[in-house]
Order: structure tokens, then C-alpha cells, then sequence
């Protein structure tokens, strides 16, 4: 095995600098658990509370972002999920209709998926050729794009996309 | 001696299942853990910017990080009205370069399109 020269051994010094500098500024940003005894909520089936003990369960909701201080948050993502569910089973439905499948590799086929603008207040269908925003199951062929609109109303397709309600 | 060859598929069979079953969940969890830290990361570099989302505010650069499939590679896409995700994705243009220094280019992938890079 050869040794190292000056300078690829000043390149890995340097590559572990930037490594460690890259750990500790995540670590800066990493909370503290929550104290015990803290009342917080969490999403199973149905949406329920626990008191903070610090044990494994406890730690893994709060790792998973499955904790939420206050019950009308859990409220609102519970109902977020069962929303989010349910239209992309009708995007699924729609592009198996369709036959079309989301092909990356294709640059000339437009994956069209659904926006919120805010300066006309209105749902928009939007298309990008090869940048991936979201994941593959929330984007449509363009011969959905009427179909999926007639099936639920603009307040949902806007808390769909934005997690806002009543704004 | 067939029967206990066809028992033995089954089993193997069974087996693979339960693999693919436990690491399609224990690639959920890991989605959901990183989802955590970058989110976390977002609201830790706007606040140190003291900046907020304001969909009021048009001329208001938002910034996105989103995965560029032929260039396999993260790019900061800016906007300014419209809307595509919740507000936690959204960035001011200093906080989106920071964070794209803070974790690799195989974690944003599987984070923006929870596919693994191939």
C-alpha cells in the first residue's frame, strides 16, 4: 500500500473538518425532549394523548414527528392524512384509467400536479417535465387533470396542498 | 420428498415477504426521522434569518429545495405566488443554501421523493 502524500492527507484533514462541521451545526439545531409529565397528543387510528414519561414509545412519536403539543394540531393533521388518503387513491384510480405511469426517465412526458396560487385564489394545474417536487403518487397524467377537479371542492384540494384551513 | 420441497418454497417464500414487509417500514420510519431533522433544520436557519413565509407578500422570493432527475442533484427552485406545498418546505434564499451544506445529496432524494438513490 502506498502512503499518503501532503497534500491528500491535508484533503482528508480538511474533508474531516468540514464533516465535523456539518455534525455540530446539526447538532446545535437537535431539541431537548419534552419534560416529564408533559400532556402532548399523537396520531394512531384516531387521534390520542399521552403523558410524557420518557420512554422508548415517547421518544419514537417525537423522533417520527408523530407529537403534537396540542390536540387541535393532531386534530388537523389526522384529518390532513385521511384528506391526503383519499386523493391520492383518486390519482392512482385515475392514472390506472388512463394507463399512465410516471416515467422520470421520459423528458418529454408532463407530469402535471395540482397547486394552490395565491394571488388568483384558485387551484392551478402545473406540469414539470424533470423536476421532482413531491413523490411519484401525487402527479398526473394531463388527461386527468378535469376528472380529478370534479372530485373534491377547491377548500380541499387547498388544505391538501397547504395544511391551512379557513384562511 | 416433493411435498416437503414445495414446503420449504412456501416457507422461503414467506420469509422474503416479511423481509420486504420490515424494510418497507423501516424505510417509512426512516423517511419519517429525516423528514424531522430537515424540517427542523428549515425552522432553525429562518428563524436565524428572522424570516417567515407571507403568501401576502408577492414579491417575497420563497424558496424550495427539489430534486432534479437528470442531473441527479438538488436544485433551489424560487417563487414567489404560487403554492406548492405546506409552508414548512418554504426557505428564504440564505437558509435553502445552508441547508442543502447540512445534509447529503442522497438524504434530500429521499426525502423530496422518498426513493433511494439507485
Amino acid at each position: 500500500m502506498r502512503k499518503l502524500t501532503d497534500e491528500e492527507k491535508a484533503e482528508i484533514l480538511g474533508l474531516k473538518a468540514q464533516i465535523k462541521a456539518i455534525k455540530d451545526r446539526r447538532k446545535v439545531q437537535e431539541v431537548e425532549y419534552p419534560k416529564d409529565g408533559t400532556r402532548y397528543w399523537t396520531i394512531s387510528y384516531e387521534v390520542w394523548t399521552g403523558t410524557w414519561t420518557n420512554d422508548l414509545i415517547d421518544k419514537a412519536r417525537f423522533d417520527s414527528g408523530n407529537y403534537y403539543e396540542t390536540e387541535q394540531e393532531a386534530d388537523l393533521e389526522f384529518e390532513w392524512r385521511l384528506l391526503n388518503t383519499r386523493i391520492l387513491r383518486s390519482i392512482a384510480i385515475l392514472n390506472k384509467e388512463y394507463n399512465w405511469v410516471v416515467d422520470w426517465n421520459n423528458l418529454n412526458q408532463k407530469k402535471w400536479f395540482l397547486c394552490w396560487d395565491m394571488e388568483a385564489c384558485e387551484l392551478k394545474h402545473d406540469y414539470y417535465y424533470r423536476n421532482r417536487i413531491k413523490e411519484n403518487n401525487k402527479y398526473y397524467t394531463s388527461n386527468a387533470k378535469e376528472k380529478l377537479l370534479t372530485l373534491y371542492t377547491q377548500e380541499e384540494f387547498k388544505f391538501w396542498i397547504t395544511k391551512e384551513k379557513g384562511k | 420428498m416433493k411435498l416437503i420441497k414445495k414446503q420449504r418454497k412456501i416457507k422461503i417464500r414467506e420469509v422474503n415477504v416479511a423481509i420486504a414487509t420490515l424494510t418497507k417500514a423501516s424505510e417509512k420510519i426512516e423517511w419519517k426521522k429525516l423528514n424531522k431533522k430537515i424540517k427542523k433544520s428549515i425552522v432553525s436557519l429562518n428563524r436565524d434569518c428572522a424570516w417567515v413565509v407571507d403568501w401576502d407578500n408577492l414579491k417575497e422570493m420563497k424558496n424550495l429545495v427539489i430534486w432534479e432527475h437528470t442531473a441527479k442533484s438538488t436544485i433551489i427552485f424560487t417563487c414567489t405566488d404560487k403554492q406548492f406545498v405546506d409552508d414548512s418546505y418554504y426557505m428564504c434564499g440564505t437558509a435553502a443554501n445552508e441547508l442543502c451544506t447540512l445534509y447529503t445529496q442522497e438524504e434530500f432524494k429521499f426525502w423530496i421523493t422518498k426513493e433511494r438513490m439507485k
